[in-house]
C-alpha cells in the first residue's frame, strides 16, 4: 500500500471536459470512494490514475513517486473495469492468473496457482475456477454470489499483492 | 509474367479492403477496456495484440478468411485479364466449353460442380467457428453490460 496524490488533474477530450483540476490525497491505508452522476469525471480520474489515459496537465504522485509517462503495468495499480474487462476465451482461474503470468511480473507457476487458489477459496468461488468467463452468472441471480464480478475483483487482488 | 504468383499477388491486394473491412467490425466489438486491463496486467501493446485482441476476433478472422476465398476462387475478369495461357483458374477455363460452334452444357455443368467443391468442403470444415462467430456478440452483452 502507498499514498497516492493527484494534483491540478486536467484532462479533455477534444472540445469536451473530462475533469478539471483535481486534487486530492490519499493517505496509506485510507479507503476512498469518489460519487458523482453521470459524465462527472470518476472513471477519467480513475483512468488517469492507472495511467490508461495521459492527463492534460497535473501531477500524480503514487508513494511519493511521480507516475508522469509511466506504463500502467509500471505503477503497481491495479482496476476494476465498469465492465469488468475479464478476458471471455479463458478460463476464472486464467484470468485471475494473467497479470501473475505477463512478461512483467512472471510469477513461477506453482505460486501462481498457489495464490490464484488461496483468493478463490476465501471468496468462496474455488468451484468457479475452471468455467469460462462467459459461463459465469452475471450477479442477476441473487442466490449466488456474482461469479463475473467476483472474479473480477479477485484479478485486482491477485495483481496488487506485489 | 503469366505465373499463378503474380496472379495472387493481384488477388492479395484485390482481398485485402474487403479483409480489413470485415475485421474492423470484430476488432470495434472489442471493448477498449479489456485492452487497457490487459497493458494494467503487465502486457506490451503487441502482447495484448496477440494474447487477448487476436483470440477475441477470431471467429471474424476465419469469416473474412472465407468469404476472401470464395471471392478469389469465384473471379473471373481478372485472371481473364491478367492470367495468360499457362495461368488459368477454373473460371476461365470452363470458358473453353463455350466452343464457336457448339456450347457443351453438360461438360460446363459438371465443371462448375467440380469446381464449387472445395468452397463447400472448406464452409463445412469451418461451420463450428462461423456459429460461434454469431452467437459471440449475444453472449458478451449478457455478461458484460452490467
Amino acid at each position: 500500500m502507498a499514498s497516492v496524490e493527484v494534483e491540478g488533474l486536467t484532462k479533455t477530450y477534444g472540445k469536451r471536459r473530462g475533469i478539471e483540476d483535481v486534487s486530492f490525497t490519499v493517505h496509506d491505508k485510507e479507503f476512498l470512494a469518489v460519487f458523482g452522476p453521470a459524465g462527472a469525471g470518476k472513471t477519467t480520474t480513475l483512468n488517469l490514475i492507472a495511467g490508461t489515459v495521459t492527463p492534460n496537465h497535473g501531477a500524480i504522485r503514487i508513494g511519493g513517486k511521480s507516475v508522469d509517462g509511466q506504463e500502467p503495468a509500471d505503477r503497481n495499480v491495479a482496476m476494476v473495469f465498469e465492465s469488468y474487462a475479464l478476458y471471455p476465451q479463458i478460463s476464472v482461474y486464467e484470468n485471475m492468473a494473467f497479470p501473475l503470468k505477463s512478461p512483467k511480473f512472471k510469477v513461477p507457476e506453482s505460486e501462481v496457482k498457489e495464490r490464484v487458489m488461496g483468493v478463490a477459496k476465501m471468496m468462496k468461488i474455488d468451484h468457479l475456477v475452471d468455467r469460462k468467463i462467459q459461463a459465469l452468472s452475471n450477479g442477476q441471480s441473487s442466490e449466488q454470489p456474482s461469479g463475473a464480478h467476483s472474479c473480477g475483483i479477485l484479478k485486482s487482488f491477485c495483481s496488487t499483492s506485489h | 509474367m503469366d505465373t499463378y504468383l503474380g496472379l495472387i499477388w493481384v488477388y492479395q491486394l484485390i482481398s485485402l479492403p474487403l479483409l480489413i473491412w470485415i475485421l474492423r467490425g470484430f476488432f470495434e466489438d472489442i471493448s477498449p477496456d479489456i485492452e487497457s486491463a490487459a497493458q494494467l496486467d503487465g502486457y506490451s501493446w503487441w502482447r495484448v495484440f496477440f494474447k487477448v485482441s487476436l483470440p477475441l476476433v477470431r471467429p471474424g478472422l476465419v469469416a473474412a478468411s472465407l468469404l476472401c476465398f470464395i471471392f478469389c476462387w469465384n473471379s473471373f475478369t481478372f485472371t481473364l485479364l491478367l492470367g495468360g495461357g499457362h495461368t488459368q483458374t477454373s473460371t476461365v477455363a470452363m470458358n473453353k466449353f463455350l466452343a464457336s460452334d457448339t456450347v457443351h452444357y453438360g461438360w460446363a455443368a459438371a465443371a462448375a460442380l467440380i469446381s464449387a467443391l472445395p468452397e463447400v468442403i472448406l464452409a463445412l470444415l469451418i461451420q463450428k467457428h462461423l456459429v460461434r462467430g454469431l452467437s459471440f456478440g449475444a453472449v458478451k452483452a449478457n455478461v458484460w453490460q452490467v
